[in-house]
C-alpha cells in the first residue's frame, strides 16, 4: 500500500518510536508520581524528560507549561471550554478545522459567545484587510489561528496577522505544522499552542500537547479534575503547572513514544523532511498540474503551503475517486470533508469535498509519481 | 547534618535536582519523611553546605520548604 493519508495520521512510526512505546509497557512498573518505588521515580523521570524535549522543541522556556493532553482536539477544547465566558467576542478563520469549529458552535449556544469566522479567499489564507477591519470593530478576546490547512496545507502568514491587542489572546492550532515546519514559542507571540503528537511529530495517537504562556493559567479553568500524585491531602485541584490540568493517569506509553518521535525529527532534521516532503508535493503536482480535468485546491504558489494537496476530478466524486485509488493502485488517501467543512465552504468544496493527497517524510519520490500515474489514469478513464 | 528540600510535585523535585546536579551538587532524590508530610512524593536531600546553591535556585524552583535532619527530627529552616 501506499500510504498518503499523513495528514490523518502519521506512518510508518520510527523504530526509535515503537522501541521506546514497548519499552514502556515492557520495564516500568509505575505510574508517575505516583510513589517512591524505583518504577513510580523511573516513570517520573521519563515523564519530565518528555516534557523538557517538547519544551526544548518548540522554545518554551519552562517546561512545566507544557501540559500533556489526549490530542489537539483536547488541548483546543481546553483552552476555549475553559477561558470563553458569556459574551465573549472570538475570532477564527475560515478554514477552521471542527476540534475549534464545533466547540465554538456549542459555546455559542450555551454562552452566547459573538463568533466571528474571518474570511479567506479561495487558497484558504486570512483576507487581512477583513481581519483588519474586524479587528478595528471590536478587538477579540480570543483569535483561534488555524496555522496549516488540514485539507489545504495553507499556512497562514503569521507574521502580517500578529498586529494584535494587547487584550486579545493568540490560539495558534498547530496540529498540521509541528513537525513540518519551525515553531518557536519563545520568539513569536503565541498565548497557546495546541496541536497532536501522532501527526508530524511521529509519536502514537492518544497524545498532545497545549503550551500555555506564562500567567494565563490563573484564569483558564480545567477541563479535568482528579488525582496528581501531589497535595493529596487537600481535595482541591493543585493550582500549579503542569498539575492544574493534567489528573489520573499518564499516559505514559504514549507520550515517550512521543518523546522519541522528537528525538527522531531532531535526528533528521526538520528542514531535511520539510524539503523531502515539499519534493513529494511538488512531484505529485507537476504531473498532475496539466490535465483539464484534474482541479487542485490551495496555494498556487507551494512555498506558502505543506504537502496536503487536495483535488478533484471533474465529474466523479471524491469518494469514488479514493474508492478506485484504493482497490485498482493500493494507494490510501482521505476523501470528503476532512472535518473542516469551513475550509471546504472557504475553497468552494463543498459539501461534496475533495480528495486529498498527503505526503510525509517516509513516503518515498517514486511513491508521489506513482500517485500522480493513479490519478491521471481515473481521469483519463472515468 | 543533610537537608531534605520539599517542592509543589515531582516536576519540580526533578526540575531542581537538574539544575543542581548542572551547578555541580549530588542531590539525592528521597521519599519525603513521613514526620514533615503524609503525601506520598518525593524531595531533595542536600549536605547542609549546599544551602546557600539551594537558595540561589530560580524564583520558580525555589523550595517551599526546607528541614534540616537532626537527631532530634527535623526542623524546619525556610519556609516559602
Amino acid at each position: 500500500m501506499i500510504y498518503l493519508d499523513q495528514a490523518a495520521t502519521s506512518f510508518p512510526k520510527p523504530t526509535e518510536v515503537v522501541e521506546a512505546v514497548a519499552s514502556s509497557l515492557r520495564n516500568i512498573p509505575g505510574s508517575p508520581g505516583r510513589s517512591a518505588h524505583k518504577g513510580a521515580i523511573e516513570a517520573s523521570r521519563l515523564l519530565f524528560e518528555a516534557r523538557e524535549k517538547i519544551a526544548a522543541f518548540i522554545g518554551a522556556p519552562d517546561s512545566s507549561r507544557i501540559i500533556f493532553t489526549s490530542g489537539a482536539t483536547e488541548s483546543l477544547n481546553l483552552v476555549l471550554q475553559g477561558l470563553l465566558k458569556k459574551g465573549d467576542r472570538v475570532f477564527a478563520t475560515g478554514m477552521e478545522h471542527n476540534a475549534v469549529a464545533r466547540v465554538l458552535e456549542q459555546l455559542k449556544k450555551e454562552r452566547g459567545l459573538e463568533v466571528i469566522y474571518l474570511p479567506c479567499d479561495q487558497e484558504g489564507f486570512l483576507i487581512l484587510e477583513e481581519y483588519e477591519k474586524a479587528l478595528r470593530q471590536k478587538p477579540p478576546k480570543i483569535f483561534c489561528l488555524n496555522l496549516v490547512s488540514n485539507v489545504t496545507g495553507t499556512v497562514q502568514p503569521f507574521h502580517e496577522i500578529i498586529t494584535l491587542k494587547e487584550e486579545t489572546l493568540l490560539l495558534v492550532d498547530a496540529a498540521q505544522a509541528i513537525g513540518h515546519l519551525p515553531l518557536d514559542v519563545g520568539a513569536l507571540p503565541i498565548d497557546f499552542l495546541a496541536f497532536s503528537g501522532h501527526k508530524g511529530l511521529f509519536g502514537p495517537p492518544g497524545t498532545g500537547v497545549l503550551y500555555l504562556r506564562e500567567g494565563l493559567e490563573t484564569d483558564l479553568r480545567p477541563l479535568k479534575f482528579g488525582g496528581t500524585g501531589s497535595r493529596s491531602e487537600s481535595l482541591k485541584q493543585p493550582n500549579f503547572l503542569p498539575d492544574r490540568f493534567e489528573c489520573g493517569t499518564p499516559n505514559l506509553p504514549g507520550i515517550v513514544g512521543l518523546a522519541a518521535g522528537v528525538d527522531f525529527i531532531e535526528k533528521i532534521g526538520l528542514m531535511r523532511i520539510h524539503r523531502h516532503e515539499t519534493a513529494l508535493a511538488d512531484i505529485f503536482l507537476e504531473k498532475i498540474r496539466q490535465h483539464p480535468k484534474i482541479k487542485i485546491y490551495g496555494p498556487r504558489d507551494r512555498v506558502k503551503a505543506t504537502a496536503i494537496v487536495s483535488v478533484n476530478i471533474e465529474g466523479l466524486s471524491p469518494s469514488e475517486v479514493a474508492r478506485r485509488l484504493n482497490e485498482e493502485f493500493k494507494i490510501a488517501v482521505r476523501p470528503g470533508l476532512h472535518c473542516a467543512p469551513l475550509a471546504h465552504q472557504t475553497i468552494g468544496t463543498f459539501p461534496q469535498g475533495t480528495v486529498r493527497f498527503s505526503f510525509g517524510y517516509f513516503n518515498r519520490l517514486t511513491e508521489a509519481e506513482r500517485a500522480a500515474e493513479a490519478l491521471l489514469s481515473i481521469a483519463e478513464k472515468k | 547534618m543533610k537537608i531534605i528540600c520539599i517542592f509543589p510535585s515531582i516536576h519540580f523535585v526533578l526540575k531542581a535536582e537538574k539544575h543542581l546536579k548542572a551547578s555541580g551538587l549530588q542531590p539525592d532524590l528521597v521519599p519525603v519523611p513521613k514526620e514533615i508530610s503524609g503525601d506520598c512524593g518525593m524531595a531533595l536531600e542536600l549536605e547542609e553546605k549546599d544551602l546557600p546553591q539551594i537558595k540561589g535556585l530560580p524564583p520558580e524552583l525555589k523550595p517551599e520548604a526546607i528541614y534540616l535532619r537532626t537527631s532530634k527530627g527535623f526542623q524546619k529552616l525556610l519556609d516559602s
